[in-house]
């Protein structure tokens, strides 16, 4: 018995008196996170994601052949400050789906703010880490940054910003794995930022302005909900060794973890990742929404295999208290 | 400045051989239209193509005059203005009429101002707010636009600047603080603000020395958080105000390849011809 059987014993009765939040539950279809354990950085990496990956063999299954593309998040380098996904990570990464068999394996981003991603990548580490690993080539050969990437415009299927279409870079359209692999955050404007928010990045802003300020004016839940209904990322690789609370995504402060989370249903990704952060995930607006749209935020409907990850309430700014489970 | 300004500097620029390997990277990207892609083999688009015609390279008048009023094509009157007055006249004319709008609920900065925003409709913020500057007080008097008109855009986007200039003398991207925390400034957007503020200066705007002064210190960030882009624009805002350059130039030359130009980027690419050219911007 799981932690999920035990959650089903425990919460049978209580659906039957919830009424429609038993129906909005058992909406969502059910879902599996897997965690695990990892204190530090400088652990086999590698190693870790090809476990997480394989948590789950219909998805490992896909690797072998496919165009994969990494989606990190890569905002700004600040000394002391876990801004950005970290590098060794996103290498690890692309080492373990290489190994894995798939036919390539690229990055790509848009950072939010900064123009001058040549300067993320190098002050951040991940050139020399891409240079060294011989995918570099002088030129980012492995690396493309979407807010200057061709794009095509995306209806999308639920058009909560009522945009109607969205602009997503050439790259994410043509690849047929796509990862979300976010930073373990709170944000100041989202409440948190996870494997969904990373997805702002797949939006050129060549065509929506920086940071993505068209999508602001849309609605960030919004614009967070059908980037997700359009591009429906394969998998998520969460990056939570070295989390950060307080004001996020940039100016808060690092809080040593030591778990990575992975999984296929993304919003399920998120909301446990939400849950060990100490937050309630049906409070995150952008979560609640994917109910009904495929996406699970329910503890009853997710299966969490793997380590027991541990919860470390983040400090929240004072206007996302009601997130605090 | 402008590509009547740059004339023989280009020529015997201070750093011939690697401006040389910026040209030969920039000829490899330039398209069937003569504009330029952000990086080879993809489609031409306004902003690469602006720079580039600002690094010297020759305007795709046809390709850049079928295009609507947008971000990318901000610079191109303070580029351009001379050479291609009737391309230049409708964005100039646009950057007159074009505002951002106001934000609610913003704390230590005035967000009431009119700048620029980088698409209509969004609020104003630091590098189209100084493109648009550039322009209103570089180019040259153009048939149908008002002079009065241009220096009170022009006034509109000194104000901004000035409003939004963080603690440590730079720029961050939009806002100088958010939610009671000061932010720190990001070097690119210090270059083009203070590139901006210098030229609105020159055209007899109210800029303190102070608010100078300090822009210019502040453009040193660049080397602590060196990216190519960075470099060339501090290295061009440096050399604007007076000073030299040579700090930020040695941090471009080793990574400057005929092959790759600067990072295989033609936006980047042309800023970096610009300041190893030393153009003046």
């Amino acid at each position: 018995m799981n932690r999920r059987h035990l959650l089903l014993g425990a919460g049978a009765a209580a659906l039957t008196g919830l009424g429609a939040n038993a129906t909005s539950i058992l909406r969502q279809p059910e879902a599996r996170v897997h965690g695990l354990r990892c204190a530090a950085y400088t652990e086999d990496l590698v190693g870790r994601v090809r476990e997480g990956i394989a948590a789950f063999p219909a998805f490992a299954a896909r690797v072998r052949g496919a165009k994969v593309l990494l989606k990190p998040n890569l905002v700004e380098v600040h000394a002391g400050r876990p801004v950005n996904t970290e590098p060794r990570l996103i290498l690890a990464a692309l080492e373990a789906f290489r190994q894995l068999g798939a036919a390539e394996v690229a990055i790509g981003e848009g950072p939010g703010h900064s123009r001058d991603t040549d300067a993320i990548l190098w002050n951040s580490g991940l050139a020399d880490l891409l240079q060294a690993a011989g995918t570099h080539r002088g030129r980012y050969a492995r690396f493309t940054d979407l807010n200057v990437d061709d794009w095509a415009e995306v209806e999308a299927p639920h058009d909560f910003t009522g945009l109607g279409r969205l602009p997503v870079s050439r790259q994410v359209l043509g690849a047929d794995i796509v990862v979300s692999m976010p930073k373990l955050k709170t944000h100041h404007w989202a409440g948190a930022t996870l494997s969904l928010k990373n997805l702002f990045g797949t939006v050129p802003s060549q065509v929506v302005g920086w940071p993505k300020n068209r999508l602001h004016w849309a609605g960030i839940d919004n614009s967070i909900v059908d980037l997700w209904s359009i591009i429906r990322p394969a998998f998520s690789i969460v990056d939570g060794i070295t989390g950060m609370e307080g004001d996020g995504p940039i100016m808060g402060t690092a809080v040593d973890h030591g778990v990575l989370l992975f999984g296929e249903n993304l919003p399920a990704v998120d909301a446990t990742a939400a849950r060990r952060m100490g937050l309630r995930p049906g409070r995150i607006d952008s979560l609640r929404m994917t109910m009904g749209i495929g996406g699970t935020i329910s503890a009853l409907r997710i299966e969490e295999t793997g380590d027991a990850l541990p919860t470390i309430p983040y400090a929240l700014l004072p206007q996302w208290a009601r997130l605090r489970a | 400045m402008g590509v009547s300004g740059r004339g023989s500097e280009a020529a015997g620029g201070p750093h011939p051989a690697a401006a040389g390997r910026c040209r030969a990277f920039l000829a490899q990207c330039r398209t069937a239209e003569g504009a330029f892609p952000y990086t080879p083999g993809a489609a031409p688009r306004p902003e690469p193509t602006v720079l580039a015609v600002a690094a010297g390279e020759p305007l795709p008048a046809a390709w850049i005059a079928a295009l609507p009023p947008q971000w990318g094509l901000m610079l191109l009157p303070a580029v351009a203005g001379a050479q291609a007055p009737a391309i230049c006249a409708p964005i100039l004319a646009w950057l007159l009429q074009s505002r951002s709008l106001p934000v609610e609920d913003v704390e230590g900065f005035d967000a009431t101002i009119p700048g620029w925003s980088w698409v209509e409709g969004t609020a104003a913020w630091v590098e189209p707010t100084a493109w648009a500057v550039l322009s209103l007080c570089r180019c040259p008097p153009l048939p149908g636009i008002g002079a009065a008109d241009r220096e009170a855009r022009a006034a509109h986007g000194v104000r901004l600047l000035l409003d939004r200039q963080c603690a440590d003398g730079g720029w961050n991207y939009g806002n100088p603080r958010v939610l009671g925390q000061e932010l720190v400034s990001a070097p690119a957007s210090t270059g083009w603000a203070t590139l901006a503020l210098i030229a609105a200066r020159q055209a007899g705007h109210a800029v303190p020395p102070d608010a100078l002064a300090r822009a210019d210190a502040a453009l040193d960030l660049a080397l602590a958080r060196p990216g190519l882009s960075s470099l060339a624009l501090a290295a061009l805002a440096r050399r604007a105000g007076g000073g030299e350059a040579a700090p930020f130039i040695d941090r471009l030359l080793p990574r400057i390849s005929p092959e790759e130009g600067a990072g295989g980027r033609a936006d980047w690419t042309a800023l970096c011809a610009m300041a190893l050219d030393g153009i003046f911007l």
